[in-house]
């Protein structure tokens, strides 16, 4: 298991969920303008919704770091391996933030956390949708897509906006633990990499 | 590559004309420096959708060159060039960025109803700023895994386009090439900002090609970064502590005068409302002029910090009267003197600049509600103005001249009310 989490680059992983939680502290409350094609004018997208993006990239690096051919004919459960170690990388992740959070020194740090959920449930599904050298193509492209469309003018967000969601809004959390769940659903029922 | 290769594999293909939907919709939200038909202005902000358009075709060229990682190609001998192996790959992605930027600056154009060229040194710019965000991506794309690659160049190229306008002071975001504050009529595209941006470009297209180059030793993984670090650095010294817009006063050369005295003068895209201008100077001029108003001998509309006092500034915004009549008395008032930005002194000109206007208006034979009912004091100024056209002419000009010394130097008290 040594070698196998070496090869699944887990000291990277562990290093980029806790350099999530140190930006979130080192970048506070900032916001980046972004269009939203809806509302008519620029949005402010905190960038604590965008760090966790990080999360989701790290862990599908890690999880294509392997060799296919070899997994493929491995006799331990790889994809169970691997389904549990992406669900123990976005919980560190929301650990850490949990932690700022617990700490009160981030008000954005439970958010991140939940999005980090959410992205790499939505990552894990990429690697099933585009498959795994595009997957985190579409956590990405889901966080553009709610910035430009997700609001509209006197609506704050739309349901399916989930990611711009403040830390206390329910569905938000049920939509991100949702999009986990099914990621490594998909990833759990799938062959090796090719 | 072939038209139908590229149609099969590229990503830039198929996506290129979403991208382009997107930077004509981003085209249209934002609000322009001004809404006349000036052509920098358009292309300026239609240009600002390089901060999308940037870090998409940096993601597309990360793809693209995550190809050539997969295959372990660059590495390889091979018989045609890097470059134009680089130059084939990067294509449709140019391609795609730089049709949309196309496509944006069309729409804004269509929109604004306007039939001209776009301003050369912006598109150029946006032109620079793309293809350097795309063989950047490209490099990174060719260096690390694409599942990295892609959303790193994306995210990166993002961040360095939206982060500095997001921070202060405002002259951080000018070196990313995207000025929407650019421009007012009377101004124009400052150099120091266009020479900024292509700074930056030139400290990406370094770190670029210190990626690209082959054989590749882990050492290039830190020079690139530094590369584009000091490009970013250097395009901040050249635009540091400039003021809120990336802007210089417009070259007066271009204005287009009518003879007077006083003279009228208006840039080319106010051209039509010239006639009307001059016509409404012919007629209120001998009346301020009677009733002792220190006229320029020149009204123009050219803006700077220096302009000489026989020059008048005023903007003409419509070709209603009254409202060039509004602007008229704007322009007879002194500049605020350079002491007023400074608290040693107290400057009491702002508040008298109200009354003297509304009374200039009145003289001009112009309902001076029209203009004190946009004032929060506007009752006041009416009284005042009532009371100060009911004294004797002699006694007017004493408070004309008493407010416009109040105007031109620090610490002297307006008499606003006349009996002060």
């Amino acid at each position: 298991m040594t070698l196998w989490l070496r090869v699944r680059r887990a000291r990277t992983c562990v290093a980029v969920a806790l350099a999530l939680a140190a930006s979130l502290l080192l970048t506070g409350d900032l916001a980046l303008p972004i269009p939203s094609l809806r509302v008519g004018s620029t949005l402010a997208l905190p960038f604590a919704f965008l760090l966790p993006l990080a999360v989701a990239t790290v862990v599908a690096y890690a999880l294509g770091a392997g060799d296919p051919r070899a997994e493929a004919v491995a006799c331990r459960p790889m994809r169970l391996l691997d389904t549990a170690y992406a669900l123990a990388v976005a919980a560190l992740a929301l650990g850490a933030c949990g932690l700022l959070w617990a700490a009160d020194v981030s008000d954005t740090a439970p958010a991140a956390g939940r999005n980090a959920l959410g992205y790499v449930g939505l990552t894990l599904l990429g690697r099933r949708l585009v498959g795994p050298h595009a997957a985190p193509i579409l956590p990405v492209g889901f966080v553009l897509l709610t910035a430009m469309f997700g609001v509209r003018p006197g609506v704050e967000r739309d349901w399916w906006a989930w990611p711009l969601a403040g830390a206390s809004d329910p569905a938000a959390w049920l939509f991100a633990g949702a999009l986990l769940l099914l990621g490594a659903a998909a990833l759990a029922g799938t062959g090796a990499d090719r | 590559m072939a038209v139908q290769t590229i149609l099969r594999i590229s990503p830039a293909a198929w996506l290129g004309p979403i991208l382009a939907l997107v930077a004509m919709g981003y085209a249209r939200i934002i609000y322009p420096a001004t809404y006349d038909p000036y052509p920098l202005a358009l292309t300026s902000v239609a240009g600002w959708t390089v901060s999308v358009i940037g870090p998409t075709v940096a993601a597309f060229g990360a793809w693209e060159g995550g190809r050539l990682h997969r295959a372990g190609w660059w590495g390889l001998p091979h018989a045609r060039p890097a470059v134009v192996v680089a130059g084939a790959s990067l294509a449709p992605v140019l391609v795609a960025g730089l049709g949309a930027l196309g496509a944006a600056i069309a729409i804004r154009f269509a929109d604004a109803g306007v039939l001209a060229w776009p301003d050369l040194r912006v598109v150029g710019v946006e032109t620079c700023v793309v293809t350097a965000q795309a063989l950047l991506g490209f490099a990174i794309g060719l260096r690390l895994r694409p599942v990295v690659a892609v959303p790193a160049a994306f995210l990166l190229m993002f961040t360095w386009m939206a982060l500095p306008a997001a921070i202060l002071p405002v002259w951080l975001d000018f070196p990313t090439g995207a000025w929407a504050g650019c421009c007012a009529i009377d101004s124009d595209l400052a150099p120091r900002a266009v020479a900024s941006a292509l700074t930056v470009v030139a400290g990406f297209l370094v770190a670029a090609l210190v990626l690209l180059r082959q054989p590749f030793a882990r050492v290039q993984f830190g020079l690139a970064p530094l590369a584009a670090a000091l490009g970013i650095a250097a395009g901040l010294w050249l635009v540091r502590g400039m003021d809120s817009n990336p802007t210089v006063p417009r070259d007066p050369s271009v204005l287009v005068c009518a003879p007077g005295p006083p003279e009228v003068c208006v840039w080319p895209e106010h051209r039509s409302r010239l006639a009307t201008a001059a016509r409404v100077v012919a007629k209120v001029a001998p009346v301020w002029q009677a009733a002792g108003v220190p006229l320029p001998a020149r009204f123009s509309e050219e803006w700077s910090e220096s302009l000489p006092s026989s020059t008048g500034r005023v903007i003409i915004r419509s070709d209603n009267e009254e409202e060039i009549v509004l602007s008229l008395a704007r322009g007879v008032l002194p500049p605020v003197p350079p002491c007023a930005l400074k608290s040693e002194v107290p400057y009491f000109g702002f508040e008298a600049r109200a009354y003297v206007i509304a009374w200039l208006v009145d003289v001009a034979g112009v309902p001076p509600e029209r203009y004190a009912s946009t004032h929060v004091n506007g009752v006041e100024i009416l009284a005042t103005v009532a009371a100060v056209r009911a004294l004797p002419p002699d006694e007017q000009r004493a408070w004309l001249a008493g407010n416009l010394a109040a105007m031109r130097a620090c610490g002297v008290r307006p008499p606003l009310e006349p009996t002060q």
